[in-house]
């Protein structure tokens, strides 16, 4: 009797166990795009808790689990913002370099979210706002709600420089140099340096100098030179923020001097540097002028490129190989995400190859390709399931899975 | 011999058919925008510029010249409802009243540095006679361009926010003479009621303008009246003093001959929104400003179309039941806190008749490729086709000549070569009465 007892509770916890521990989904039937170079015509993905135990045509799915049809949908990872800053209002940052900021000290992990999901966005590179010289460290973020813990992918993911344009852009303050002490007496304040373009690169390469600094300035910038070295033990890729090809020939200087890989956003100019880039293995975060809605009137500044220059230059470094992410080059049209990149399709670039720009390419800059941006095994199950709506240009989103729940359905 | 041969090569590459030639068009699909019928590999015969016949299979007959599209798409030429095509940067606001607020600092920092030298006069005021026609060049270099884009007649309207807009008119885009160019004139009057934070005053203002107007005419009628009476008398008074003598003089004083009033051409033009004979364009896109122009439509029973109309889906049924209706765009969905709404969809579900325009005057390229983003976020192919062809073709009054492919009207139509809203369709000929316009190469 007590065995029997025994052996009755034994059966009841392992069936316990089993039904906890099996928290499996299977995914049955969609056309699979793996963003690994593969498309699986009628895969099956198997899901545990959030993570991807297997992918393939010819799984076996246990029995008695949850399965979802997903007969008739395309399926894609989930999309990879490259750049954007996540706050209801713009936000900018007034000092000259401050790479000891981080994005993530004002990214609020409870926020709503919902816009981006929509537009099939599960993760995101929060960016630091594009002022003065140097403006601080980004990082990689899952939207959604669900706390830091589980939105956090990476703290420290590349960091934010600017150069042309917005490194030399007027600072509201005027700072003085470094603490008043006997060694450094009270002077009149003076403008934040540099004023110029060619004053920003040398700058740049001034402050990676770090022995450079002597006495009271040295315990001044200590903060600062302490946060770039560890920026360059890291190997934190650059993201430097430039459209013009001389800006971007000098970018490239700078990151082998620094030794630092190299990232480009903007990059309106970059067609004609397309053999250079591809040489030196820079990767660029392309800002498309797209706008969905129809509203292409902005003011044209001596600093901006023609506009049909700048929509060729993003298929012309895709044809070249080089690893190209885009982004609207306003944040508004981020929710968009999908309709900028395909938008590119005009230019004769297939839609696998622009799906290709907004997941796995994005994901390697930053190089989190071993976990979001594409589908295989040990990635998380950010699933987005598109269906083919009959007369549209593009398949529609309608299901967005992240991490194996439905985090959006239409 | 050789100019015999060298003749025939140049008329075997370039198949331009004369204008008065029968033509025959064969083509794999036809969207004709007619009660969103399409034909599949169909051909249209044309006679002298006009459509005589459209077949469901292709049968050119012997004497048609046959251009052979059957791996191409027609649809209709698009009609841009509302631009300000043909008018260059330098024309832009600067009629306007109140004056640019930039205009004033500067002008206060010229008098500081130069004294009186570079001051402006002050800019003379948008009045409701001066006509778009008189300030566009029919032979606009432009024109080619928007050809290239498709768009085969334009309403052209005065670049102002001012509350009196002038007259527009409807241009055909290619013209060898100007009798060609201008194919409604006039075509409506635009008011503004956007522009201004205060739409209150504009609606004010719009009122006493109509009721000027109305002043106006009522003092033309009173001299009228008053001369006829007047020269009734005179007559009587001569045939008395014919007869009686000296009391015919005392009998002519009683009336004194009517002063003639002065001519106003404001009010003239403003007479022809009142006698229903044009419509007035309002250009009207928040709430507020659509119900001071519905408000404005019943006092003075004018014909009413609303231009921009964003949140006109708002109130749709207040539209509906009026008759109203409106110019849409120059955006084709409205992004609201992370939302999208189609208005333009929500609009036709409530049979609204809606037009959809550019507001442009440089560009008009993106006509079909903000269409194709509505038809992405749930606008049908067909609702989406008639709001650049069927629909404003209506609402201009013109729907007898342009707007669709159908027997009787002018040969209008743009030759694609992909389904027309899909992102790598392209624009290749674009015709004209008949008559190849544009050719991509």
């Amino acid at each position: 009797m007590r065995k029997t007892m025994v052996c009755l509770g034994l059966l009841i916890f392992f069936c316990w166990g089993i039904s906890l521990s099996g928290e499996t989904i299977a995914i049955r039937g969609g056309e699979i795009h793996t963003m690994n170079g593969e498309i699986l015509k009628s895969g099956i993905i198997l899901i545990r808790e959030g993570k991807i135990v297997d992918i393939g045509e010819n799984v076996q799915i246990p029995e008695g689990i949850e399965v979802i049809d997903a007969q008739g949908y395309i399926l894609y990872p989930g999309f990879v913002a490259p750049s954007g800053l996540f706050t209801p209002e713009g936000i900018r940052n007034f000092e000259s370099f401050s790479p000891q900021a981080s994005a993530l000290d004002r990214f609020d992990f409870h926020g709503d979210y919902i816009q981006y999901l929509r537009g099939g966005i599960t993760s995101a590179f929060v960016a630091m706002p594009a002022n003065r010289i140097i403006s601080g460290k980004g990082a990689v973020v899952k939207l959604g709600g669900g706390g830091k813990k589980a939105l956090l992918l990476r703290e420290e993911a590349a960091l934010n420089v600017n150069l042309g344009k917005e490194a030399i852009l007027p600072p509201m303050t005027d700072v003085f140099p470094a603490p008043v002490s006997p060694e450094n007496p009270l002077t009149p304040s003076f403008r934040q340096f540099p004023s110029s373009s060619l004053g920003a690169h040398w700058l740049l390469h001034e402050l990676f100098r770090f022995d450079a600094y002597s006495g009271e300035l040295a315990r001044y910038f200590q903060s600062i030179s302490h946060s770039l070295e560890k920026a360059q033990e890291q190997d934190l890729p650059l993201i430097v923020r430039c459209q013009k090809a001389s800006d971007i020939l000098q970018a490239i200087q700078f990151s082998k001097t620094v030794n630092m890989p190299l990232v480009i956003q903007g990059a309106a100019e970059a067609y004609r540097l397309a053999d250079i880039l591809k040489e030196n293995h820079v990767s660029v975060i392309a800002e498309a002028h797209v706008r969905p809605n129809g509203l292409f009137t902005y003011q044209d500044s001596g600093e901006k490129p023609a506009w049909g220059k700048h929509m060729r230059s993003i298929p012309a470094l895709i044809q070249k190989g080089i690893l190209v992410s885009i982004t609207p080059d306003d944040e508004r049209y981020l929710p968009d995400l999908f309709w900028v990149a395909q938008y590119f399709q005009k230019f004769g670039i297939s839609e696998e190859k622009l799906v290709e720009t907004i997941t796995i390419n994005s994901a390697k800059i930053f190089g989190l390709e071993g976990k979001i941006g594409n589908l295989g095994k040990g990635r998380d199950a950010d699933i987005l399931f598109f269906k083919k709506a009959r007369g549209a240009p593009l398949p529609r989103l309608e299901k967005v899975m992240r991490e194996g729940q439905f985090v959006y359905e239409e | 011999m050789v100019f015999v041969l060298i003749y025939a090569a140049l008329t075997s590459t370039r198949v331009y058919a004369q204008p008065d030639e029968t033509i025959y068009i064969k083509a794999k699909k036809i969207y004709t925008s007619d009660d969103g019928r399409i034909i599949i590999n169909g051909g249209i015969l044309i006679k002298e510029g006009k459509i005589t016949k459209l077949d469901e299979k292709a049968k050119p007959p012997r004497e048609a010249f046959v251009i052979d599209l059957s791996d191409k798409i027609i649809i209709p030429g698009l009609i841009d409802a509302f631009t300000h095509l043909g008018f260059h940067q330098e024309d832009f606001n600067v009629r306007t009243e109140p004056p640019t607020p930039w205009r004033k600092p500067l002008e206060g920092i010229y008098r500081l540095y130069f004294g009186q030298r570079e001051r402006e006069s002050p800019p003379p005021q948008i009045e409701a006679r001066f006509k778009a026609s008189d300030a566009v060049f029919y032979g606009d270099s432009w024109f080619k361009k928007f050809l290239s884009q498709g768009i085969t007649s334009a309403s052209i309207a005065i670049p102002t926010d001012n509350l009196l807009g002038g007259i527009p008119f409807v241009a055909r885009l290619f013209a060898d003479a100007p009798s060609d160019f201008y194919m409604l004139d006039p075509a409506g009057m635009v008011f503004s009621f956007s522009g201004d934070r205060n739409v209150m005053k504009r609606y004010g203002d719009l009122v006493k303008v109509f009721q000027d107007a109305q002043d106006y005419r009522k003092e033309w009628e009173k001299y009228g009246k008053d001369l006829k009476k007047f020269q009734a008398q005179e007559k009587e008074g001569k045939d008395k003093q014919k007869e009686k003598g000296k009391e015919g003089e005392e009998a002519e004083k009683e009336v004194k001959e009517p002063k003639e009033p002065r001519k106003n051409e404001n009010h003239e033009a403003v007479l022809q929104v009142l006698d229903r004979k044009i419509p007035a364009l309002i250009r009207a896109s928040k709430i507020n400003e659509i119900q001071a122009a519905l408000k404005i439509r019943e006092d003075f029973r004018i014909r009413l179309v609303l231009v921009g109309g964003h949140e006109a889906h708002k109130i749709p049924l207040e539209i509906s039941s009026r008759k109203v209706s409106i110019i849409a765009g120059p955006e084709s969905i409205l992004v609201k806190k992370g939302g999208k709404i189609n208005y333009i969809q929500e609009l036709l579900a409530n049979n609204i008749p809606v037009a959809f325009c550019s507001h442009s005057s440089n560009d008009t390229s993106f006509l079909l490729y903000q269409l194709t983003y509505a038809v992405q976020n749930g606008l049908s192919i067909g609702d989406a086709l008639d709001t650049v062809t069927a629909h404003p073709a209506q609402i201009l009054g013109i729907p007898n000549r342009v707007g669709s492919i159908a027997v009787g009207k002018q040969a209008d139509f743009v030759v694609l070569d992909g389904e027309p809203f899909e992102l790598e369709t392209r624009v290749k000929e674009v015709y004209i009465s008949g008559k190849g316009v544009y050719f991509d190469e």
